[in-house]
């Protein structure tokens, strides 16, 4: 018989907010996380807004006799940990007499490049820079010098994983996905296969990215991704809506617990919903571009579909990966076209991204924490900001205000640069 | 199968100076690395990277990871045979250990001067002179998921594609997880591997300032000497290593020239610190013993073990240790090679790389050596197969990669015999 996989906790690092409770609060609501930047100083920079995580603290989510290990990660690995903490306590599958043999729990992440802090690179780049050109051999000395020791180790990747592996003992199989803005779904998708086929019975699950910072919103503007219209910060990120001109970056991680089925009903476990399908594709046609017909993300959505059994009709609700992209917003479009079909009838459909902005590596596992929301409340959180619709978007977007609905299954998109889709079905236990 | 390697840019040099024990460690000379504790490293020599680049105009802002991983994968998708009409490009994916890519440094140190003031970067400033520095697609290619999005543009590879990064298991995980994706029916074809370089400026110092790496400068070609008592660290290296993974079925039904089959898959995390290992070893027993339980095997059926052996004191102790305790006894009899100590440390790009001798090991029935070893280290006791090549008939071979951050992989091969 095959093994199931559930969700049994969840941990939320937002920028709606810190904790489940009050992200679902703020899906809901309709509320903008999207805000001025705070993080550093813009000056005069046009771009002016992103999605923070306000007021983050990660020693309040590390346990006290690993809180020295904070002063050894970036920004984004302190998020990454923090939530999947959050999600550890919220399952209790690592203290009582219900804890999990440590080498039945695994680690599964997904993560984006991780910007370097650039005051802590600057001071040994400024002092080898002679007549406008780099000096190596002086910046071999200052570098080794000035960088702090464990910088490297400050920004791999790999790092919200291990530390997760470390403060929960978990010895199971541990990956760390860096597949760019499928990541994080490929890691919940993943960490399901591993279960499935006996490697594990818990999976700590995470995502994280981290777009708010000097380096990233370099890349950001060089890669046009940057909406500058002349607009109330909060209503800049606008997925499928006409006047939509791009992404408005974002910060933040989602913790998951998934669990074998039997294990978790053994245990008592609270159930939040089911893991039914996982799938996969590429666009195999740009680097930088997506498919102009979603063709991975066409792809993704079958495989998903064909690895949970179900038939398009008997899926409620999509998260789109819809992110505001001209281009990247019309293409999944087309893509739930022409896997659902092109009516009325078909799901229904809203993205996240209106509320959180642009969180990358991130997506997917945000959309899976936002699904559990919306299956226990049996409501769809709105696209807000939608006010015109746009034809080249020509499905049934779920726009401004929070709909009731009756919901067992949700499918999740993900994917971008690099072309690189997952999604995934969650749905009632 | 198809590499890029300081050892050789195809499978075939690779082998060849493998099996002669020479050694691709030397001084750095790709820029001028003479005032870091360690300068030197294992390079990719005989490739013409930037002739390379401009024969794809699709990767004009690929760096030597990228230009690496494809020529590799091309090695490898010629050598498969397959041709577009043998498989569904929705069935056929991509699966990489690969590193970000190479930053690019004068636009990034020009700015940080121009915007340094003795104590702190202006940011508004920093933003202001930076933009207009920077190349767009220099800046995209350093996402490590780039490789794996040109690769799939080459093949047309509409499948599954996946990239992680768990630094020096990656590509050994990569072909595992490839494995299992082909078992799960989600793809009868994948491409498996890695790619990885850090030896640049950056690169030095992050593992500089770890003391991991050795800095024997004066004897580079010694350098890199895997469980000998006189190691100091291991040898930054770079390259790309690429498998073509097939379901069985599905190659037979086209004829295919079959190398190798992967039998095992084990994964384990030591949980323990965030570059050491466990001093018992355990993750490392852990994912040795998982894969054997995957392969259905009993210790005793391995031949040959393709060691992690990075040339840390740590490491190559504790591995011995871990071998010993999965083994028994019988670890004394099993030839266990560090091919490090020739080919360096290729981070991302070690475990696939490693795959690829296992698998010539199999068909040559030669076990490429682990070279430098001139002083027994009491604590690690094993047969090594020091210095030479050996020639011994290999039918199933282990090999094992551990990676920064506690993560353990072991893969575990067999000869393919049509009966």
């Amino acid at each position: 018989m095959s093994r199931r996989t559930v969700i049994t906790g969840l941990g939320v690092v937002s920028p709606l907010g810190i904790g489940k409770d009050c992200f679902w609060e703020a899906l809901g609501s309709g509320t903008s996380g999207v805000g001025p930047v705070t993080l550093f100083d813009l000056g005069d920079y046009p771009v002016r807004a992103a999605a923070e995580v306000p007021d983050f603290k990660a020693r309040n989510y590390i346990p006290k006799e690993h809180r020295k290990a904070v002063k050894l990660m970036s920004r984004d690995v302190q998020l990454g940990v923090a939530s999947a903490m959050l999600a550890v306590e919220d399952a209790g599958i690592i203290t009582g007499e219900n804890r999990v043999d440590p080498t039945r729990l695994g680690t599964s992440f997904g993560c984006g490049f991780i910007a370097s802090d650039v005051n802590e690179i600057a001071e040994a780049f400024a002092v080898s820079v002679i007549d406008g050109k780099l000096d190596l051999r002086k910046f071999g000395i200052e570098s080794m010098k000035t960088f702090f020791p464990l910088w490297l180790l400050k920004y791999l990747p790999n790092m919200p994983a291990c530390h997760v592996s470390i403060f929960c003992n978990t010895q199971g199989p541990n990956n760390s996905l860096t597949s760019g803005d499928a990541a994080s779904t490929q890691a919940v998708g993943e960490a399901c296969r591993v279960i499935e086929r006996g490697g594990a019975d818990v999976m700590i699950c995470g995502g994280v990215d981290g777009k708010v910072n000097p380096i990233s919103y370099m890349r950001f503007k060089i890669l046009g991704n940057v909406v500058t219209r002349n607009r109330k910060l909060e209503e800049l990120s606008r997925p499928f809506e006409k006047s939509r001109a791009g992404a408005v970056p974002g910060e933040g991680s989602v913790g998951l617990i998934l669990e074998e089925y039997e294990h978790a009903k053994t245990r008592g476990a609270t159930i939040y919903a089911e893991l039914k399908g996982y799938g996969l594709g590429c666009d195999a046609y740009k680097v930088n571009e997506v498919h102009p017909e979603g063709r991975g993300m066409r792809i993704a959505m079958r495989n998903a579909l064909r690895t949970s059994g179900l038939a398009p009709d008997e899926i409620d609700l999509i998260f789109a990966g819809a992110n505001g992209s001209v281009v990247g917003d019309a293409a999944e479009s087309r893509a739930i076209n022409t896997v659902f079909g092109e009516d009325a009838g078909g799901p229904l459909v809203t993205s996240t991204k209106s509320m959180i902005g642009y969180i990358s590596a991130a997506t997917g596992i945000f959309d899976v924490a936002a699904a559990m929301g919306a299956l226990r409340r049996q409501s769809i959180p709105p696209t807000i900001n939608y006010d015109e619709p746009d034809p080249e978007c020509n499905v049934n977007v779920v726009g401004n205000t929070a709909r009731e609905a009756t919901l067992d299954n949700i499918l999740i998109n993900s994917g971008g640069f690099g072309g690189q889709f997952s999604a995934l079905v969650v749905g009632k236990c | 199968m198809g590499c890029v390697t300081p050892l050789g840019v195809t499978v075939e040099e690779l082998w060849e100076r493998a099996c002669s024990a020479d050694c691709g460690v030397v001084h750095i000379s790709m820029f001028d690395a003479s005032t870091w504790p360690s300068s030197i490293g294992a390079e990719v020599r005989g490739l013409d990277v930037a002739g390379e680049r401009e024969k794809r105009p699709t990767m004009k802002g690929a760096e030597r990871n990228a230009i690496f991983a494809i020529v590799a994968a091309e090695e490898a998708f010629a050598d498969s045979g397959l041709v577009e009409s043998d498989y569904d490009p929705e069935r056929f994916g991509v699966y990489l250990g690969a590193g970000e890519g190479v930053p690019d440094l004068n636009p990034l140190a020009a700015s940080l001067a121009a915007t340094w003031d003795g104590t702190s970067v202006n940011i508004p400033k920093y933003l202001e002179v930076s933009i207009p520095r920077h190349d767009a697609m220099r800046e995209l290619e350093q996402e490590p998921n780039m490789p794996g999005g040109h690769i799939a543009i080459a093949f047309n590879a509409q499948g599954p594609n996946c990239g992680c990064l768990t630094a020096c298991a990656a590509s050994n995980q990569a072909l595992g997880e490839a494995t299992e994706l082909i078992r799960h029916n989600d793809a009868e074809v994948m491409i498996g591997g890695g790619a990885h370089s850090m030896l640049h400026p950056l690169g030095l110092t992050g593992f500089g300032l770890l003391t991991a790496l050795s800095t024997s400068n004066d004897n580079p070609r010694g350098a890199s000497r895997p469980f000998d008592a006189g190691r100091d660290g291991f040898l930054l290296g770079e390259g790309a290593a690429m498998l073509v993974l097939e379901e069985l079925e599905h190659a037979k039904a086209r004829g295919a020239r079959i190398h190798a089959e992967i039998i095992g898959y084990g994964s384990s995390a030591d949980a323990f610190r965030l570059t050491d290992s466990h001093e018992d070893g355990r993750g490392a027993i852990a994912c040795m013993r998982y894969a054997l339980e995957d392969a259905g095997l009993e210790p005793d059926a391995i031949d040959y073990i393709n060691a992690h052996g990075t040339s840390t004191k740590v490491n190559d102790r504790v591995e011995t240790l871990a071998v010993k305790k999965v083994f028994g006894e019988r670890a004394y009899k099993i030839p266990v090679s560090s091919t490090k100590g020739m080919t360096g440390h290729l981070i991302a790009a070690a475990g696939a790389t490693e795959a690829i001798l296992c698998v010539k090991a199999i068909q040559d029935g030669i076990i490429p050596p682990t070279i430098n070893q001139t002083e027994p280290d009491p604590e690690c006791d094993l047969d090594y197969v020091p210095n030479k090549p050996r020639h011994q008939e290999i039918n199933i071979a282990m090999t094992n990669s551990f990676g920064f951050g506690g993560q353990n992989i072991s893969l575990v091969l067999k000869r393919y015999d049509d009966s």
